[in-house]
């Protein structure tokens, strides 16, 4: 793979510093919020609800990641 | 890169070092299981309120016929106190057939804390057996010492870096600029890991790839990424690294175990997919990145993120249209993940056609584990199955599509035929380790271990489940985070080209569903082959 045009360089001045910082700050108060564990009413959180309720990890990407269907370690 | 460099490629080219790295983990992980050195690759554990519990390991014993009314942590709750249920957890692991499951069950204790007497008694409580008291009170032993896993980080840090510092170095670059780049991308990765294992964003479907991704992004979008951080970002190598490792995980025995009919769902469904895709892409909507084309195709039909990674590897893609592919099978598989069981439950369909659905069209696979778990046993039986299937179609997914791209796609049409020679030249060769090492892992190493169901379980377990899988999901978070640094915004939205690939996806993934759920019904729902009688 390469890169179809040139990476964004450094350029670390005050504007851009404080760019970061509320970055920073914003995806932070997203993990935070996510991990309240709001789900949205009716069917469109039942499976949210449900993986919460049971503690199903939704996020593994290939079947060796899916704690239940390798065997115990 | 050029295969005509002689003998000298294989320590100068970049292909050779991802084989070189990948085997020399594998064979690492195949002596630790060996010799039973019990030496696992750490990993950043699940946490709920506590983020330090992020960084301890669990202690578990083995259970069996635990009370089925108190198996989730919800239940648990309920029953004991809030805090000894955030620490204790039940868990299970299950063998799937084609005619059903076996599963084994495990008690399991957050290893920062220590268990105390009014934590075992409350637990004990629970117990309905002398073997689950017995059970409890082992735990409890072994819950007195805490497991804290920062030195192992430290140690997979130091080891990774002295592998890869080794191969930059022999590559004509300087190992200590990267070297300090490097500890950099890893701390990142160990960030995009620590979000993923929240409890509540695994429940939602947010994985390491989207965090690294956005942190990468985050710091290349606002300050610009530094010189000597982009020294320590290789891609490339991570990723074909990471691939080499992701072969061994692909074991040809698990078919068989599997059985035949998630093969029609599948291995037939999945290749009309892929040309259908790549046809609608190339012809009717006339996409210029045919390479772009092929990644969405890829992750649409085979199991996302990992196809995309493997795919455009395989043709030399551009980074931002791997973010872009990765980006929108991340987005499509949590919509699909929460749209299909109610859809499912609201016709009516048969448990075991909608699971047989949901695995042969949602991208990911955990994702496909948790909808088919909301619909009932069958359906996550199925549904597990099916995707499983499909996981192995990766590895000739993406050497099929590497040879037709040296001899076809790439090949300039008013030139004469290139010779093997020629083919071979251009050829990926870490495609060529990632198809030894699961070769070497089906045919060799399982025998060796045993063979048969043994043999796969103890592979899976010692090799796999204990290092590689581990090693190589670290690897491609690193990759994550160093397309991240690498990539910016306006790059990325000139790769939408007026919405060609969202039209892409859609289709692609319409068609996907159409197909599959007549395959579903053909193997699993009557239509050919009666439905599984399930254990």
């Amino acid at each position: 793979m390469y890169n179809s045009a040139e990476y964004s360089r450094y350029r670390g001045g005050l504007v851009e510093w404080t760019k970061l910082l509320i970055g920073v700050l914003l995806l932070s108060g997203t993990v935070f919020l996510l991990g309240q564990g709001y789900t949205p009413p009716g069917a469109a959180g039942e499976v949210f609800r449900n993986n919460l309720h049971r503690g199903i990890d939704a996020t593994p990407l290939f079947y060796t990641g899916v704690k239940s269907l390798m065997p115990e370690e | 890169m050029s295969g005509r460099e002689g003998l000298a490629a294989l320590w100068k080219h970049e292909d050779w070092w991802a084989v070189w790295l990948g085997f020399g983990i594998l064979v690492a992980a195949v002596v630790i299981a060996g010799f039973g050195f019990g030496i696992k690759t750490p990993k950043i554990q699940r946490w709920s309120t506590s983020p330090l519990d992020a960084f301890y390991g669990d202690v578990t014993v083995r259970v069996s016929d635990w009370p089925e009314n108190l198996r989730s942590a919800g239940a648990l709750r309920d029953v004991i106190s809030p805090q000894t249920a955030e620490r204790f957890r039940y868990s299970r692991t299950v063998r799937y057939q084609e005619g059903g499951r076996t599963v084994s069950e495990s008690l399991g204790w957050k290893s920062r804390y220590r268990m105390e007497e009014t934590d075992r008694d409350a637990i004990i409580g629970l117990a309905t057996s002398q073997a689950h008291r017995d059970a409890i009170t082992s735990l409890y032993r072994a819950a007195q010492t805490s497991r804290p896993t920062f030195g192992g980080l430290v140690v997979l840090l130091v080891t990774l870096c002295v592998g890869f510092a080794l191969a930059v170095r022999l590559m004509g670059e300087k190992a200590k600029v990267f070297s300090v780049g490097y500890v950099l991308v890893f701390a990142l990765a160990v960030l995009a890991y620590f979000i993923e294992s929240q409890r509540a964003v695994q429940a939602y479907d947010l994985p390491y790839a989207l965090w690294a991704l956005v942190l990468g992004l985050l710091i290349s979008n606002t300050i610009g990424t530094p010189k000597w951080l982009l020294s320590g970002a290789k891609t490339e190598l991570f990723i074909k690294t990471g691939l080499v490792l992701l072969g061994a995980e692909i074991l040809f025995g698990k078919i068989a175990a599997l059985g035949s009919r998630g093969l029609l769902v599948a291995w037939i469904v999945t290749p009309c997919v892929v040309l259908f895709m790549y046809l609608f892409g190339t012809r009717v909507l006339k996409m210029a990145s045919k390479t772009l084309v092929i990644i969405v195709a890829a992750a649409t039909s085979v199991c996302g993120v990992s196809a995309a990674i493997a795919t455009a590897s395989a043709v030399k893609a551009k980074k931002d249209e791997l973010t872009l592919a990765v980006g929108m099978t991340l987005i499509f598989t949590v919509l699909m993940m929460i749209g299909m069981p109610p859809f499912i439950r609201a016709i009516g369909m048969d448990e075991q056609v909608g699971g047989a659905w949901m695995g042969g069209t949602i991208d990911a696979t955990g994702a496909v584990v948790a909808a088919g778990a909301l619909l009932g046993d069958n359906a996550e039986v199925v549904a597990a199955v099916v995707k499983m299937i499909q996981n192995i179609m990766i590895g000739v997914l993406a050497f099929v599509v590497a040879v037709a791209w040296v001899t076809k796609v790439e090949r300039d049409p008013s030139a004469p035929r290139p010779s093997a020679m020629e083919i071979w030249y251009r050829f990926p060769k870490f495609i060529v380790g990632f198809l030894a090492a699961s070769l070497v892992f089906s045919f060799i190493l399982i025998p060796a271990f045993g063979g048969g169901q043994a043999g796969v379980d103890a592979v899976e377990r010692d090799v796999i489940g204990a290092v590689t899988k581990t090693c190589r999901s670290w690897l491609f978070c690193m990759a994550f985070v160093s397309i991240g640094l690498e990539s910016n915004f306006r790059q990325l939205a000139s790769q939408m080209a007026g919405g060609k690939p969202i039209v892409l996806y859609l289709v692609g993934q319409s068609f996907n569903l159409i197909l599959t759920v007549l395959a579903a019904y053909l193997a699993f729902g009557g239509w050919l082959l009666d439905p599984i009688p399930m254990q």
